[in-house]
């Protein structure tokens, strides 16, 4: 639960809305995503630091917890995908 | 929509003010994650993409502010994690049947010898089945699975049947009924809530312990012992 008063709740509640907003398009949209996935996955810790200070916000620990040591996990599954993809020869399917 | 009607009442009023912004917000992000999708041509860059859309219904969740929400995004999250591992694995394995190369096989893993490991097995794998005993429930279970894993993985011990890990399934099944069976009459009958307790505490902690018996069948499975 938020706690009632102070502003720091609200402070990193709308640095975390605009963090994924700005960081999803930088995903989607953003420069030599589309022939490079390593860059998307660069780009994609943008918005999980703005998820995790939305969780920051509304005093969610656990789920931050888990979400911040689920991501370098999920990290290391989608480089190791993009190695053995590219392995294979360049263009990926 | 009035905002009050869909949040429950206990919920302090900053999050109530909370709720719509984080909304649009939300279905803004998932909208720019689906076009997105639409857009590339590529598969594994979509999965990328894909996860844009899962960070917003996230946002969805924890927008009601509730123990539930945080109590849901706990799965959430892991099932995702579990997903992407799925689909990157499958992708990689279309790769190699699209390009005729046969799918490398894992190699086969060969213990360092050392004296500590042959000499201090059996008794870490009893302090750990101990310990977990004493935790019980879920860490108990994992902790105990893994004082298991120890000793049958690393301990070599003889005599291990064919069917051995199939066994340890089928009882972590069994287990696994105890554990429903014990929440059932919870329910039914609250008087009998020790007996309950002790049914649903018992019966989790033999199911996750065995439950790294699906280890073993991988094991057999890709080295063939």
């Amino acid at each position: 639960m938020i706690s009632a008063t102070g502003t720091l709740p609200l402070i990193s509640f709308y640095l975390g809305l605009t963090l994924l907003l700005i960081g999803g398009l930088g995903v989607v949209f953003g420069p030599k995503t589309s022939t490079e996935p390593i860059v998307r996955i660069i780009n994609l810790t943008v918005p999980s630091t703005g998820v995790a200070l939305i969780f920051l916000s509304y005093n969610y620990t656990l789920a931050m917890l888990t979400f911040l040591s689920v991501n370098p996990i999920l990290y290391i599954i989608m480089i190791r995908a993009i190695i053995r993809l590219e392995e294979m020869g360049g263009s990926i399917s | 929509m009035d905002p009050s009607s869909v949040v429950p009442n206990f919920v302090p009023q900053i999050i109530t003010n909370f709720y719509p912004l984080a909304i649009i917000i939300a279905i803004l992000t998932a909208a720019i994650g689906l076009s997105g999708v639409i857009i590339e041509r590529d598969d594994f860059q979509k999965i990328l993409i894909i996860q844009i859309v899962t960070y917003a219904m996230l946002i969805i969740v924890a927008a009601v502010g509730t123990d539930l929400a945080e109590a849901l995004i706990l799965p959430g999250l892991v099932v995702s994690l579990a997903e992407i591992l799925a689909v990157t694995e499958v992708l990689i394995f279309r790769e190699y049947i699209k390009r005729g190369i046969s799918y490398p096989r894992l190699k086969e893993y060969k213990p360092i010898d050392m004296e500590v490991l042959k000499t201090a097995i059996p008794m870490t794998s009893l302090l750990c089945v101990v310990y977990g005993t004493i935790l019980t429930g879920f860490t108990g279970g994992a902790v105990a699975g893994a004082g298991i894993l120890i000793y049958l993985f690393i301990g070599e011990p003889k005599g291990l049947s064919h069917d051995f890990w199939e066994e340890m399934s089928g009882v972590s099944g069994l287990a696994w009924c105890l554990w429903l069976l014990g929440f059932l009459l919870y329910f039914l009958n609250p008087r009998l809530w020790l007996v309950a307790l002790f049914m649903s505490g018992g019966g989790i902690i033999v199911k996750v312990a065995l439950k790294f018996g699906l280890l073993g069948i991988l094991n057999r499975e890709e080295f063939n012992k």
